[in-house]
C-alpha cells in the first residue's frame, strides 16, 4: 500500500524551499535592499549567494541517515545546554521571520491591494493559511508546495524576462555613477563602501535561511538518488530570480528610483504592457503570486515554532520525570498539545506583528534580531543534521479571528458604479497654485438603452437632465486666484495648494469616489514645468500612487494645442483612447510625449 | 449501539439447525413470519399416498409463479408428488432428481436468510436439512442505459439495483477466476448483500483487510444505499469531497479493478463504489481511453478549467470589479459599469442571489417529473433570468458569469466532486467579496492544503499531482493529459508494486501468455 509514513520527499522539500524563497527574493530583499548603492548591492548579493550556496554545501554534506534527532545530537555532542540554546534561537529566528512575513503580507496587500482595510485585519488572512499550513505538517506542507512552487516560478519568471525587454543598459550604468539631477537623489554620486556591502552579503545570506531548517527536515525526508542536486537546482532558481530582479530593477528605474521605491518589482508589474493580452494591469497579478509563497513561508515559521516549542517542552518533562531520551531520539510525548502551541505561536506572532505598527519597526527588528543574530548563531550550530521523529499534530480550528475580521471589517469593497474613471489629466500651475483637470469618459448609448435620468450610464446624465439638476453646480466658475474651475460631466477642474490639496477638491465636487487607475494621458503644462517644487510635489504624488500606472503618457510639449475641451470635442467619449493614438500615429507629438517613468526616472 | 433488534434467545433460534420435524418447523416459520402477508407458508403432502409432509416458505413477489410446471420448484414438486413416499427421502438427501439450482441449507438462520433474498426454501419431514430453490429474485430493473455518466465511445450498459446481476455485468468483462467476488451482509434489520469485487494479485491484500475491517466496524439498522457505506467508511468523513468514486457503468467498473481497485456492490444500489479513489480518476470519463489521446488530453484540460471556473469565477469576479478594477480594459469596464447602473444590491448580494436562484433551479429541475421537470430552464433562463435583468435588479454580466460557473461545475464528470466544489464557491465569494485577490490567494491555498490533506485508503487524494511519480504514473502520463495508448504500460498506484505492469509488446517470435497476458 502507499506508505502512511507522513514522510516527504525529496522533490517536496525541493519544493518547499523553493517556494519559501520565491516570495523573498522577489520582494522582500530587494525591499529591505533599498538605500544603497547599486554597486555595494550587486557586489554583496553575489557574495552573499556564494555564503549561502556554502552553507548548504556544508549542511548537505554533513546530512547522514542516522536515526537520531537533532537535538539529541547537540546534547550529545555539546550538552544540554548547547542544545537548548540551539532551539531557544531557533525559536526566536522562526517567530522573526513569521512577525515580519505577516507585517508584509499586510503592508503589501494594504498599499496595492485593497487600501479599504487596516493592515492589522489584512495579516489575519496569511495567519489563517499559515495556520492551517502548520496544521496539515510537513507532508501537507510539501505537498501544496509541491503543486504550487514551479508553477509560481515559472509564471514569475516569464513575467520578469518579459519585463526585462525594457532594462537599458545605461540605467545600469547608474548604480555604479547616478545622474546628479534625478529625482529624489541628493545630487551627489553614491558612494561604496564596505559597511554596505557587508550589509548586503548578510541580508542576502538570511534570505536562504531555510537553509537551517534543512537539519530539522532532512530526518523525515527520502533521500534518493541526486536528492542534493534537487536542493541546489532550488537555490540556483532563487540565486537567478534575484539577480534577475535587481538587473530588472537597476536597468529601468536607475538607482536613484530604486534607492526611493519600496517594493520595486510592484511598481515595476504596474507600467508593464503585455501587448494583445486582454488584461491592462500586471501589478495585481504579480502581488497575488508573490503572496501565495509568503503565505507558504508564514505557514512555515508558525510550523517550525509549533514543532521547537514542543521538542524544549517534551525535553523538559523527561528531564522532571527522569527519563532519559533514548538513542532512537524517543520523542513520543512531542504529540501532545500540538494545537495548543501552535494557536498560541500563530497569535504571538500576529499581536507582535500588530503591535509593531510600522515596516520600520519590524524591519528594525528583523534585522537585528534575525539577521545579525540569529543565523549567524545557527549557522555555527548547523553542522550535522539530526532525524526528529514525527508526531501526530493535534486538530485544532482557528476561527474566532477570521469572524472577527469578517465582522470587523464589514464590506469594504466598493461597487464600479460608486466609481468614477478619469481617463485624462491635466497638471498646471498658475499663480502658485496647482491647478488639476479630470476628462471624464461617456458611454454611448446602445441598444436602446438611454444614459441618462436615472443616473445609468457611468453617472453620465441626459442634457436635459443635467441642466435642471446642475445649476447649483460649480460649473465654469473661478476661484479667488482667478483660476477656472469647470465641473461637468465631461471635464471637472479644480485648484489647490498643493497636489493633495487639488486631489481633494477634485473629489469633493464628485458624488462618486474618483479613481485614478484607468488615467492614459497626462497633459503636462508649461506653467508646471515653471514652477519646480510644484512639478516635484506632482511627481512624487504620481510615484507613490499605486493606482497610476507608470506606462501613462505625459504629453510635455504643445500641449497648447491640447486642452480638455477640445480633446473631449474630438474623442467620442474616450479621452484616453483619442490621445493615445494622436501619440501612436502623430509623429510630431511623439516628440513631445514621453511616459511617466521616463519623467520619474531620467 | 444497542442490540435492540433480536433477543439473545431468537440469536440462538436462528443458529438452531433445521429440526427434522416439520411441525416445528411450521410452528417457527408461523411464529418468524407472523403479520407477513407477503411471505408464504404453504403446507403440503407430496408421494403416492399423500403421506410425506412438506412445507415451501418464500416471498410471494420474489417468487411469483414458482408452481408453474416449468420452473425449478414446480418441476421438483411434480416430481415428488409421483413418487413413492419411501423415495422421495432418497431424491432429495441425494439430490437424485439432478436439479443443479438447489443448495442445502442447515440451520435456521440461513434458511429465513435465503428465504429473505428472494428464494424459495423447500422442508421435507423427517430431513434436517432444508433445500434452498433459486428463484428469479425481487423485482427490480433490469440492465439499463448508463443515464448520469454519457460517454461518446463505449458501452451503453449501466448496474441495476440487483447486485447479483452487477457482479455478472463485470464478471463479463473480466473472464478470470481471479477475478474475486466476497460477499457480506450489513445492516442488522436490513441483511444488505454487499459484494467486494477485486482482482487477485493486483489488490493489495492490506486494502481489503482495511475495507472488510471498516465495513464490520459499525452496526447499522439498514443500508438502503452505498451512499451510507461511503460515509461511514471514509477517511475524512467531515470533508465534502468524495474519498470513492461511484460509477453506474460496468466497463469503468471492470477497468477499475484491472488497475487493482476494489469495487463495493451493494444490493438495491444501481452504481457501484470504486475504492481507493484519487481527485485526478474522479475527473477521468470512462471514454477517456477509448479515444485518441490529442482529444482525451484536451478534454481533461477543459475539465480541470471547469473546476476552476466553478470553484473561482463568481468570486474572482467579484474582486477584480470591487477591488482591483484597474486589470480590466477600460472600455469593458466603463461598459460594465454603465450595466450595473442602477442596481440596487452591492456585488456580493447580486452573486449570492444569482447562485441561489440557480441551486433553486437545479433542485426544481431535478424534483420535478419529465416534462415539466424540462420547463424549468426555460423558466429560469428565459423569465427570471430576463426579467431580472431588465428590472434591474441584476447586471447582465453576473448572468453571463452564473452561466459560465454552472457550466464549470456540469462539466465536471463526477457529481459529488461537483458539489463538493459547488459548496466550497460560497466561501470564496465571501473571501473575495471581502478581501478581493488577497481572499482569491488565500481561498485557493485553504482548498489545496484541505486537499493535501485528504487520502483515501491511504493515497493520497492528489496523486498523481503531489507524491506520485514514483509508481510510473505521473502527472504527464495520465493525469491532466494522458499518454498515448501505447505508453501505457504500468498500472497506478493502486495495483500491488510487483504487479504494475499491464502491457508489453510480444515479441514475433514468442507465444501469448495465458489469461490476456497480464502479469
Amino acid at each position: 500500500m502507499f506508505s502512511n509514513n507522513r514522510r516527504i520527499s525529496d522533490r517536496q522539500l525541493q519544493a518547499l524551499l523553493l517556494a519559501d524563497w520565491i516570495g523573498k527574493m522577489v520582494l522582500l530583499l530587494p525591499g529591505l535592499a533599498g538605500g544603497y548603492s547599486g554597486l555595494d548591492l550587486f557586489t554583496g548579493t553575489v557574495l552573499g549567494l556564494l555564503l549561502a550556496a556554502g552553507g548548504l554545501l556544508l549542511i548537505l554534506r554533513g546530512a547522514w541517515s542516522a536515526p537520531v534527532d537533532y537535538y539529541t545530537y547537540v546534547k550529545k555532542q555539546e550538552g544540554r545546554a548547547a542544545a537548548g540554546i540551539l532551539y531557544l534561537v531557533y525559536s526566536v529566528y522562526f517567530l522573526a521571520q513569521t512577525v515580519l512575513l505577516l507585517f508584509l503580507c499586510g503592508e503589501i496587500a494594504s498599499v496595492y491591494l485593497l487600501p479599504e482595510y487596516t493592515r492589522p485585519v489584512l495579516m489575519v488572512l496569511p495567519l489563517v493559511v499559515g495556520y492551517f499550513l502548520a496544521r496539515g505538517g510537513l507532508e501537507i506542507r510539501g505537498r501544496v508546495s509541491e503543486m504550487l512552487a514551479w508553477v509560481l516560478a515559472a509564471v514569475l519568471l516569464a513575467m520578469l524576462l518579459l519585463a526585462a525587454v525594457q532594462i537599458e543598459p545605461a540605467r545600469l550604468w547608474e548604480a555604479v555613477q547616478p545622474a546628479e539631477n534625478s529625482l529624489g537623489g541628493t545630487g551627489q554620486p553614491l558612494r561604496m563602501d564596505l559597511s554596505g556591502i557587508f550589509w548586503c552579503v548578510a541580508l542576502t545570506a538570511s534570505g536562504f535561511g531555510s537553509i537551517l531548517t534543512i537539519p530539522l527536515v532532512l530526518p523525515e525526508t527520502e533521500q534518493r538518488k541526486g536528492w542534493k542536486k534537487k536542493l541546489y537546482l532550488a537555490f540556483c532558481m532563487a540565486g537567478i530570480f534575484l539577480l534577475l530582479v535587481y538587473l530588472c530593477g537597476y536597468g529601468i528605474f536607475g538607482a536613484a528610483g530604486m534607492k526611493r521605491l519600496s517594493w520595486p518589482m510592484i511598481t515595476l508589474m504596474t507600467s508593464i504592457d503585455f501587448h494583445g493580452i486582454f488584461f491592462q494591469r500586471w501589478d495585481v497579478f504579480l502581488t497575488a503570486l508573490l503572496l501565495v509563497s509568503l503565505f507558504l513561508s508564514t505557514g512555515n515559521g508558525i510550523y517550525y515554532m509549533e514543532r521547537i516549542v514542543l521538542t524544549l517542552r517534551e525535553q523538559q518533562r523527561n528531564r522532571k520525570r527522569g527519563r532519559q531520551t533514548t538513542e532512537a531520539g524517543d520523542l513520543t510525548g512531542v504529540n501532545s498539545g500540538g494545537g495548543s502551541v501552535r494557536i498560541g505561536c500563530a497569535v504571538l506572532a500576529y499581536l507582535l506583528a500588530w503591535g509593531a505598527g510600522s515596516w520600520e519597526r519590524v524591519r528594525f527588528f528583523y534585522e537585528r534580531v534575525a539577521i545579525w543574530f540569529c543565523v549567524p548563531v545557527l549557522a555555527l550550530f548547523v553542522l550535522l543534521v539530526k532525524r526528529k521523529r514525527r508526531t501526530k499534530a493535534v486538530a485544532g480550528v482557528l476561527a474566532l479571528l477570521t469572524v472577527a475580521a469578517f465582522l470587523l471589517t464589514g464590506c469594504g469593497a466598493r461597487e464600479l458604479e460608486s466609481r468614477r474613471f478619469p481617463l485624462v489629466l491635466e497638471l498646471d500651475a498658475k499663480k502658485g497654485e496647482l491647478i488639476l483637470g479630470c476628462a471624464w469618459p461617456t458611454v454611448k448609448e446602445n441598444g436602446g438603452k438611454q444614459s441618462q435620468e436615472d443616473g445609468m450610464g457611468g453617472g453620465e446624465k441626459s442634457p436635459e437632465a443635467q441642466a435642471g439638476s446642475e445649476q447649483d453646480a460649480a460649473s465654469e466658475n473661478t476661484d479667488k486666484q482667478g483660476v477656472e474651475l469647470v465641473n461637468d460631466e465631461r471635464i471637472t477642474r479644480a485648484a489647490g495648494a498643493g497636489m493633495a490639496e487639488a486631489v481633494k477638491n477634485v473629489q469633493s465636487l464628485q458624488d462618486r469616489y474618483v479613481d485614478y487607475s484607468q488615467v492614459k494621458a497626462i497633459l503636462w503644462r508649461s506653467g508646471l514645468k515653471e514652477n519646480p517644487q510644484l512639478e516635484r510635489e506632482v511627481l512624487l504624488w504620481l510615484e507613490e500612487n499605486p493606482a497610476i500606472s507608470g506606462n501613462i503618457l505625459v504629453f510635455r510639449g504643445k500641449t497648447q494645442d491640447l486642452s480638455l475641451e477640445i480633446i473631449q470635442e474630438h474623442a467620442q467619449g474616450q479621452p484616453g483612447d483619442y490621445l493615445e493614438n494622436l501619440y501612436r500615429n502623430n509623429e510630431e507629438f511623439q516628440n513631445y510625449t514621453c511616459t511617466l517613468n521616463d519623467l520619474l526616472y531620467p | 449501539m444497542e442490540k435492540e433488534m433480536e433477543e439473545p434467545g431468537q440469536t440462538r433460534e436462528m443458529e438452531e439447525p433445521v429440526p427434522g420435524q416439520i411441525e416445528r418447523v411450521e410452528e417457527f416459520l408461523q411464529r418468524r413470519c407472523a403479520d407477513c402477508d407477503d411471505i408464504i407458508v404453504r403446507d403440503m403432502e407430496l408421494g403416492q399416498g399423500r403421506r410425506v409432509k412438506c412445507l415451501v416458505v418464500y416471498v410471494e413477489a420474489a417468487a411469483a409463479n414458482m408452481m408453474l410446471e416449468d420452473s425449478v420448484i414446480g418441476k421438483l414438486l411434480n416430481h415428488l408428488w409421483e413418487m413413492d413416499g419411501k423415495e422421495i427421502h432418497r431424491a432429495v438427501t441425494d439430490n437424485g432428481l439432478g436439479i443443479s439450482d438447489v443448495k442445502e441449507l442447515e440451520t435456521l438462520g440461513e434458511c429465513m436468510a435465503a428465504m429473505l433474498a428472494g428464494n424459495v426454501v423447500f422442508f421435507l419431514d423427517g430431513y434436517d436439512r432444508a433445500l434452498k430453490i433459486s428463484s428469479k429474485g425481487y423485482p427490480g430493473m433490469g440492465v439499463t442505459k448508463a443515464d448520469s455518466e454519457k460517454v461518446l465511445r463505449g458501452s451503453r450498459e449501466a448496474f441495476c439495483e440487483a447486485v447479483k446481476v452487477n457482479t455478472a455485468l463485470v464478471r463479463k468483462r473480466i473472464r478470470t477466476t481471479k477475478l474475486k467476488c466476497e460477499e457480506l451482509f450489513l445492516g442488522e434489520r436490513s441483511n444488505t448483500l454487499v459484494s467486494l469485487v477485486y482482482m487477485e494479485g493486483l489488490a493489495y491484500p492490506s486494502l481489503l483487510e482495511e475495507i472488510k475491517s471498516r465495513l464490520s466496524a459499525f452496526e447499522i439498522d439498514g443500508i438502503l444505499d452505498s451512499g451510507v457505506i461511503e460515509q461511514l467508511t471514509a477517511d475524512n468523513w467531515y470533508s465534502p469531497f468524495p474519498q470513492f468514486q461511484t460509477t453506474e457503468r460496468p466497463d469503468r467498473a471492470a477497468a477499475a479493478v484491472l488497475e487493482g481497485r476494489i469495487l463495493l456492490l451493494c444490493d438495491n444500489t444501481p452504481a457501484a463504489l470504486l475504492l481507493p479513489t484519487t481527485m485526478n480518476s474522479l475527473l477521468q470519463t470512462g471514454d477517456d481511453y477509448y479515444g485518441h489521446f490529442e482529444i482525451a488530453s484536451l478534454l481533461r484540460c477543459i475539465r480541470y478549467l471547469a473546476i476552476a471556473l466553478a470553484f473561482s469565477l463568481p468570486g474572482l469576479y467579484l474582486a477584480v470589479t470591487n477591488f482591483h478594477p484597474q486589470i480590466l480594459p477600460t472600455n469593458l469596464l466603463l461598459s460594465m459599469a454603465d450595466a450595473r447602473g442602477g442596481v440596487p444590491f452591492p456585488g456580493i448580494v447580486e452573486v449570492l442571489l444569482m447562485e441561489i436562484s440557480f441551486e433553486l433551479m437545479r433542485e426544481a429541475g431535478l424534483r420535478m417529473p419529465g416534462p415539466i421537470g424540462n420547463m424549468i430552464g426555460i423558466v429560469g433562463g428565459l423569465i427570471i433570468g430576463q426579467a431580472a435583468v431588465t428590472a434591474n435588479l441584476i447586471s447582465p454580466m453576473i448572468v453571463i458569469i452564473d452561466a459560465l460557473t454552472a457550466l464549470g461545475s456540469f462539466s465536471i464528470p463526477n457529481e459529488e466532486l461537483s458539489e463538493a466544489f459547488r459548496l466550497l464557491k460560497y466561501g470564496m465569494i465571501f473571501l473575495c467579496g471581502f478581501f478581493g485577490i488577497y481572499g482569491f490567494v488565500a481561498g485557493w491555498l485553504l482548498l489545496l492544503i484541505h486537499l493535501s490533506g485528504l487520502r483515501s485508503f491511504g493515497i493520497p487524494y492528489l496523486m498523481p499531482f503531489a507524491a506520485g511519480g514514483r509508481d510510473g504514473i505521473s502527472r504527464w502520463t495520465d493525469g491532466i493529459f494522458r499518454a498515448p495508448m501505447r505508453r501505457m504500460n504500468r498500472r497506478p498506484v493502486y495495483a500491488v508494486r510487483e504487479n504494475r505492469r499491464r502491457m508489453r509488446w510480444v515479441e514475433a517470435d514468442t507465444q501469448d501468455k495465458p489469461d490476456g497476458g497480464a502479469e
